[in-house]
């Protein structure tokens, strides 16, 4: 079980932050510094996980990990995917003026859900960061 | 103490994780909501009347020959109709057709194609005043009527926007509206009401400028 959660989560997020770094090419501007922030969070995290794969003591075999991991990256997936086949609902954009004549222009997840994603990938990365020195 | 802070990071992002689960979920069933609205109904076919006298209307004026007019005013007021009616057409509440569902997603992309603006109304009714004096009763009336219509439409727009809008940080306190019949009903009588009063503006033009004493 513990096996099958640490594969589908790390695919889901290889899949995720795949899709973050390509909506750098068409993201608000108000969005702008959210978006950075949490696209270099995964980074981060992805850089990590690379690390991990291989190691036998890996985080990657932790239950709890596995767990938040799966669950995260899913909802992550949910929101990039709403998004993608809805180009009329910027999801979790904040009510802006500017933008609510051009819905066109703001196809890309904006404010709200990327400070949501960061914060849920920042406890990921912490949780990664602190359990990786316990095991050592 | 460590094991603590792992397990208040991992509740951190559980709760998170449940929050826009709970929003998505929420979102996903409150646009899946539907009505019906006939587009075959009387309205639709009183619009659909209305444009076809206007195309005439907006012929005749084309036509005008021994008009009290200038050039120039007469090609102002040709533009406008033309306009107008370009306006009217791309209305996507004309392309329906029979019984149909609308969700949310085509209130927001009705009212996107929305671009009747009775403004131009005023401009006209000001332009034929120089022509006969008495339009000037009808100007201030015209004036309020469109700044009436302007903010009420606004409002409505507004509305539909905000709803389905995906407000992750407020969403339970965010806007719910659905759309209901006499959502689309609004947006039809609108589309009505303007199409009605060009026609009417049509209609005055052709008196004042001549063809119906001809």
């Amino acid at each position: 079980m513990n096996k099958t959660f640490k594969y589908i989560g790390n695919i889901l997020f290889v899949i995720n932050a795949i899709t973050l770094f390509s909506f750098f090419t068409h993201i608000l501007d108000f969005s702008f510094i959210k978006i950075t922030t949490c696209s270099i969070i995964v980074l981060v995290l992805l850089i990590l996980e690379i690390i991990e794969f291989k190691k036998k003591d890996s985080i990657l075999n932790d239950r709890k990990y596995n767990i938040i991991m799966l669950l995260v990256n899913m909802i992550v997936l949910v929101i990039f995917l709403r998004d993608r086949f809805d180009p009329l609902m910027p999801l979790g954009s904040i009510i802006d003026i500017a933008s609510e004549y051009s819905p066109s222009s703001s196809g890309a997840f904006a404010d709200y859900n990327a400070i949501f994603i960061s914060i849920m990938y920042v406890g990921i990365l912490i949780y990664n960061i602190l359990k990786k020195d316990r095991i050592k | 103490m460590k094991k603590i802070l792992l397990n208040i990071i991992f509740g951190i992002v559980l709760c998170v994780f449940g929050y826009l689960l709970i929003a998505n979920i929420l979102h996903i069933m409150y646009l899946s909501k539907y009505d019906y609205f006939d587009f075959d109904s009387k309205p639709m076919a009183d619009i659909k009347a209305n444009i076809k006298e206007l195309e005439s209307n907006i012929e005749k004026i084309s036509e005008l020959n021994n008009t009290v007019f200038t050039e120039e005013d007469l090609k102002t007021i040709e533009d406008n109709f033309n306009n107008s009616l370009t306006n009217i057409k791309e209305n996507k509440l004309l392309d329906y057709k029979g019984k149909q569902k609308i969700y949310l997603k085509d209130l927001f992309s009705l009212d996107q194609t929305n671009n009747l603006s009775i403004s131009e109304n005023v401009s006209m009714l000001k332009l034929l005043s120089n022509y006969d004096s008495t339009i000037n009763n009808y100007l201030k009336v015209y004036t309020y009527d469109f700044i009436n219509s302007a903010y009420n439409s606004e409002a409505n727009i507004q509305e539909v926007i905000r709803s389905y809008r995906y407000n992750t940080l407020d969403y339970f306190n965010a806007i719910m509206g659905e759309a209901t019949n006499t959502r689309i009903l609004s947006r039809v009588y609108n589309l009505s009401y303007y199409v009605v009063k060009e026609n009417y503006l049509a209609e005055l033009v052709l008196e004042t400028g001549g063809a119906s004493n001809e």
